[in-house]
């Protein structure tokens, strides 16, 4: 199991990028809430772009960190990356479209 | 930095780093990394603590003044200010800041930095507290002791007694003692009771200082006899502490009735007593005998019979909360079993009479029979709870499943963990009108007392719906709606199935799966295929979209549904997944439903040697024409 770990970081056109890596599950959920939740108060983000190509499994816990982190953005949360196993889980769940993924 | 051409930010550095580091030593309270990198033309400083959580507290709105912000909101405004960029950064064990100072005129567009994990530097082990003596004996001290005396002053010989309560014993004597105590002095030495110790002086009463000397000699005896007690005592005492510890631990460790009550006359005998029995009250205060323990096995039913007649005994104990001596055979005492203020029954411990009357023995049986009684609560409670969560999972799940001609259900369901919590999967079967069934797979996420009450609501919504001949997919839009308002941010995965049963003897089925994993459609020949079109899961977005798929199920074919708990069940980093489920499917072609849920639970069970993270539910339709 990896070890499960988010970065902030503005790319400066009123977008921050977090990059996540790791298992995204009920007991790493709190750290990419916390990074999510810094990255909004400390830019003031027009917009949250999400790369979670380096996360090899995500569960239910992570659908919800996401829908919630979408709604304190204002709806611009965007997912520019994922694993088969997130894209897949996305898929399931109806949200691709959602977070500007296609299938 | 010099070798870099770095000197002119040196002093912005100095300043950033500053500020992060007090940051985090103040409001983090935990070690510090701080990494730097410097490349030409720029530096790279990354500060981690180990204290998960935001780094940032309070947003630093436009037009704030550095008056309007506590000290650490400061600290990132200078960073804001100096720096040519910054980010934050988060790890499983706490979180971090970092910033990028570039040299005049080389500003670029700032990649954050590359990190390692870091691990949190273990504290520094506490060094072992206690009495350090010189490791001389008292027997050599005492010695050496009367050997000065009886030189000064000129004795016979001289000794010293002590009586620890089993009666006196020389500990140590110099010279010749026979025959001339008398004529000598006894001086008795202030010593904590019930210890008793004397110094024995023979002759020497010639010398005009003997007894001052005398005296001082048995006040210095007397400080050696005390230490040799308290060093004793503690000795004894650390002993009990380390075997009161051992006791607790194994007995926090079994959360079974029957194995707890078991386990403490084990942890008795021999170490507290020879025998050891355990009485547990019933709901009206009656004590049965629950487990037993003799050191020599063959005088167990000795023991059993001499205890059925203690029985007066046993009662007084549990009314008046005292310890409680039993007199022969069986040369004992009984304490009370107490938690929460709950009489739970009684310790009786017994042995040689030198052994239990020692008063702190006595304390230390006290001691374990609280830590006893309270893992006996613990696991009352744990089986309690259990209990209820067994039964609410029941209600939450069909008693049974519907039978009818041509047409077979199966279900497993396998809890999490120790089943103390109540899942959130479920599945359930709605008789239609028409030889219709509507077939109801769901997965609310979370556990617990909250996901089986959005439970219950999804599967009473959906029933009350599809009764009053509502559509699929009205159905799915209600249920969505009511979490969104009721659900306590809470969200379902849900499968609809309607099947219906042709008169050709095939199955329709009419499949809607809202965020719900395909379901396996296994044929006949084994051939499998995952089935349906995703939908949105329930209780997250306002609009949902969750497609129809029809699909026929021919004689021997079989639908086959399950929740993330079969396809996420895990053996270290690999996951059983779908495709697996699939391939052992297809190795359940023509067997009845029951059998083919019942193996894919077990091969779902055995893929692993941890228990369940996540509950598991298998739901089966078969074409038995």
């Amino acid at each position: 199991m990896t070890a499960f770990a988010a970065m902030a970081s503005p790319t400066g056109d009123g977008t921050v990028t977090v990059t996540a890596t790791g298992e995204l599950d009920m007991t790493s959920a709190p750290t990419l809430i916390e990074a999510l939740r810094d990255a909004i108060h400390a830019y003031a983000p027009s917009r949250v772009d999400l790369d979670l190509s380096g996360v090899p499994f995500m569960d239910s816990t992570g659908i919800q960190v996401l829908v919630a982190a979408q709604a304190d953005v204002g709806g611009d949360l965007r997912i520019t990356g994922t694993s088969p196993a997130v894209h897949r889980l996305l898929q399931l769940t109806g949200l691709l479209e959602t977070f500007g993924l296609t299938v | 930095m010099h070798e870099r051409d770095l000197d002119g930010i040196l002093d912005e550095a100095l300043l950033l780093v500053t500020e992060l580091t007090t940051n985090s030593v103040v409001h983090a309270r935990t070690e510090v990394d701080v990494e730097i990198t410097a490349a030409d033309g720029s530096l790279t400083v990354t500060v981690l603590d180990f204290l998960p959580g935001t780094v940032v507290p309070n947003i630093p709105v436009p037009g704030a003044t550095t008056a309007d912000l506590d000290e650490r909101g400061r600290g990132l405004l200078l960073v804001d200010q100096l720096a040519s960029s910054w980010g934050t950064l988060h790890f499983s064990g706490g979180k971090g800041v970092w910033f990028r100072l570039d040299k005049a005129g080389t500003a670029s567009i700032a990649a954050p930095p590359s990190f390692e994990i870091p691990v949190a530097p273990a504290p520094e082990a506490l060094s072992a507290l206690g009495w350090s003596g010189t490791g001389t004996s008292l027997t050599e001290v005492a010695e050496e002791l009367l050997h000065r005396l009886v030189g000064v002053i000129g004795a016979a010989g001289a000794a010293l007694t002590l009586d620890e309560g089993d009666g006196p014993h020389t500990i140590a004597a110099v010279g010749r003692l026979t025959g001339s105590v008398d004529s000598g002095r006894r001086v008795p030495l202030r010593i904590t009771k019930p210890w008793r110790g004397e110094l024995l002086i023979a002759g020497g009463g010639g010398n005009p200082y003997a007894r001052p000397l005398t005296s001082l000699a048995a006040d210095r005896l007397m400080l050696l006899v005390e230490n040799h007690r308290l060093r004793r005592a503690d000795s004894e005492r650390r002993t009990w502490l380390t075997f009161l510890a051992d006791a607790s631990e194994l007995l926090a460790q079994s959360l079974d009735v029957e194995l707890t009550l078991a386990l403490i006359p084990r942890l008795v005998v021999p170490r507290l007593g020879t025998w050891c029995a355990i009485h547990a009250a019933d709901a009206g205060g009656e004590l049965r005998l629950a487990a037993a323990a003799h050191a020599d096995e063959a005088m167990l039913t000795e023991l059993l019979d001499a205890l059925g007649q203690a029985a007066p005994q046993l009662k007084e104990a549990m009314s008046t909360d005292a310890v409680v001596p039993l007199g022969p055979p069986l040369e004992g005492y009984v304490v009370a079993l107490i938690a929460r203020g709950q009489h739970l029954g009684t310790l009786t411990v017994g042995g040689g009479r030198d052994t239990w009357q020692r008063s702190e023995e006595v304390a230390v049986v006290e001691d374990v029979a609280r830590r006893a009684a309270l893992a006996i609560d613990n696991a009352n409670i744990h089986a309690e709870r259990r209990s209820i969560a067994h039964a609410l999972q029941r209600s939450l799940l069909p008693p049974q499943l519907p039978k009818a001609d041509g047409v077979e259900f199966g279900a497993e369901y396998v809890p999490t963990g120790e089943g103390v919590d109540v899942g959130g999967d479920f599945y359930d079967v709605v008789p239609l009108s028409g030889r219709r069934w509507l077939v109801v797979v769901g997965d609310v996420s979370g556990k617990g007392v909250q996901a089986a009450t959005v439970t219950g609501l999804v599967r009473d919504v959906t029933r009350v719906l599809v009764r009053d001949g509502r559509p699929l997919p009205e159905t799915l839009k209600r249920i969505n709606e009511t979490l969104l308002e009721r659900g306590a941010g809470r969200f379902c995965t849900l499968c609809l199935a309607e099947v219906m049963r042709r008169p050709d003897g095939t199955l329709d089925v009419a499949l809607h799966l809202a965020g719900h994993d395909q379901p396996v459609l296994l044929r006949a020949d084994g051939r499998t295929e995952l089935a349906g079109q995703c939908g949105t899961a329930l209780g997250l977005l306002d609009t949902i979209n969750t497609p129809r798929t029809q699909i026929t199920l021919h004689p021997g074919d079989t639908l086959i549904f399950y929740t993330d708990g079969v396809t996420e069940r895990r053996r270290g980093p690999e996951l059983f997944g779908v495709d697996r489920l699939r391939e052992e499917a297809s190795l359940l072609a023509g067997f009845p439903a029951d059998v083919v849920v019942a193996r894919l639970r077990a091969t779902t069970l055995n893929f692993s040697p941890e228990s369940p993270r996540d509950d598991i539910a298998i739901f089966a339709v078969r074409n038995d024409a």
